[in-house]
């Protein structure tokens, strides 16, 4: 794909996610949203849609602004996991289905195991001569070791977010802690057996040919 | 050393200490005959910590011996076991490292130890967390886990292991070391 279709297309799903965040924080706004009756206050709907509209702000202006682009099929998963999660939590499944949060943990831990790989790969690659991750076994073990981190970091954000602000928005109970920290688990080890496949197929040079930095680069995608 | 820590923290169920027993106890497996003088060191100090640990957990820095007995605050109690349980992961992660550059040929050097540990070593607790809930149903149930408690512990488990990492790449760079297959070797890059 060239610079300028991957350009368009960037506008084009910049543009649509922005839409849509903004449709669900009028929505929620106005209380017409299932998520509101589920239970969750309405300041909490409201902050996730503004948080995933500058997510997807982030990750597009880093494209247009020719700083830093991904392969698409990244970028397509990052998108469609906000979408995912915002919809999600508007519409009270977080609270109304009960398996339906530690499956989104699944999810976006297996999609964090993807954005660890690829720096991984980054640094097997780009790291100088005598630095190396060694095997595409190293790789694969250092993307799992490294990326139950974010299990951790995101439950301790939670947590912390709900002792700052003195209420209860994004944890419930121990038991949820602890499930949700298995739950990432599962999904790290999911990412680990995928991205084993992955580097059996082309090697970290293959996983990194669309990722571009600098201006200079984008033309190459 | 670590296959007893495994054994008591199976016996008085302790979820995370059990697992970061396990994986010392595999990783030193990993290096069995492979190994080099620094990564044996790190072996034995990992399964060393993490046997103490295990051994303090269950005997006198208990929930039984300290929060129960009214010796320490439940607060106090929460935090001194978040320290003891990470007392074991900065070593049982720089001992991950050596295990993957004995085994997968890997080279790290101060930088990328400082970051890896820090990591490495979150991600242990986090996953000693899953088992938490896996073998300790029971201390859910009675309140001596607590969701704060759970925040708090990840928390203190995380900042000493950025703090363990900080201080093991200063002490890597200072001294020109990385680790790669054969231990520690000096870097080659001047």
């Amino acid at each position: 794909m060239g610079d300028a279709a991957e350009r368009r297309i960037s506008w084009i799903m910049l543009a649509a996610g922005l839409l849509v965040m903004g449709a669900m924080f009028a929505l929620s706004s106005n209380g017409m949203v299932r998520g509101l009756d589920s239970g969750h206050p309405v300041e909490y709907l409201q902050g996730t849609c503004i948080a995933g509209a500058i997510v997807l702000i982030i990750i597009f202006a880093l494209r247009l602004l020719n700083v830093a682009a991904l392969p698409m099929w990244f970028v397509a998963m990052l998108y469609g996991d906000i979408f995912y999660y915002v919809l999600s939590l508007c519409q009270g499944l977080y609270l109304d289905v009960s398996w339906w949060g530690y499956v989104s943990h699944m999810v976006a831990s297996s999609i964090v195991g993807c954005i660890v790989f690829v720096a991984m790969c980054a640094i097997h690659e780009w790291s100088p001569p005598h630095v190396t991750l060694g095997t595409g076994g190293g790789i694969v073990a250092m993307t799992f070791l490294t990326g139950l981190a974010f299990g951790g970091i995101w439950e301790i954000i939670e947590g912390y977010i709900d002792i700052i602000l003195g209420a209860s928005y994004m944890s419930y109970s121990a038991i949820d802690t602890l499930c949700d920290l298995a739950a990432d688990a599962v999904g790290m080890a999911c990412a680990a057996a995928a991205v084993w496949f992955a580097l059996r197929k082309g090697g970290a040079k293959h996983v990194l040919a669309g990722v571009r930095i600098g201006k200079n680069a984008m033309n190459k995608g | 050393m670590a296959c007893a820590s495994a054994a008591v923290a199976l016996w008085r169920s302790e979820g995370a200490l059990a697992l970061l027993s396990v994986a010392s106890a595999a990783l030193s497996a990993m290096l069995f005959g492979r190994g080099s003088g620094a990564s044996g060191i790190c072996a034995i100090a990992a399964s060393a910590s993490v046997l103490a640990c295990a051994a303090a957990s269950v005997t006198v820095a208990s929930h039984d011996a300290l929060a129960s007995s009214g010796a320490v605050s439940r607060d106090g109690w929460i935090y001194l076991s978040a320290v003891i349980r990470g007392v074991p992961l900065a070593p049982i992660a720089l001992l991950s490292l050596f295990a993957a550059s004995a085994r997968f040929g890997a080279r790290f050097n101060w930088a990328l130890v400082s970051g890896f540990v820090w990591l490495i070593g979150t991600g242990m607790i986090s996953l000693g967390n899953a088992f938490v809930y896996v073998m300790q149903q029971a201390d859910i149930d009675s309140g001596k886990i607590v969701n704060s408690g759970i925040y708090v512990g990840l928390m203190v488990c995380m900042l000493m292991c950025l703090a363990a990492g900080a201080a093991l790449g200063v002490a890597l760079r200072r001294k020109g070391l990385m680790i790669t297959p054969a231990g520690l070797e000096a870097r080659r890059d001047g």
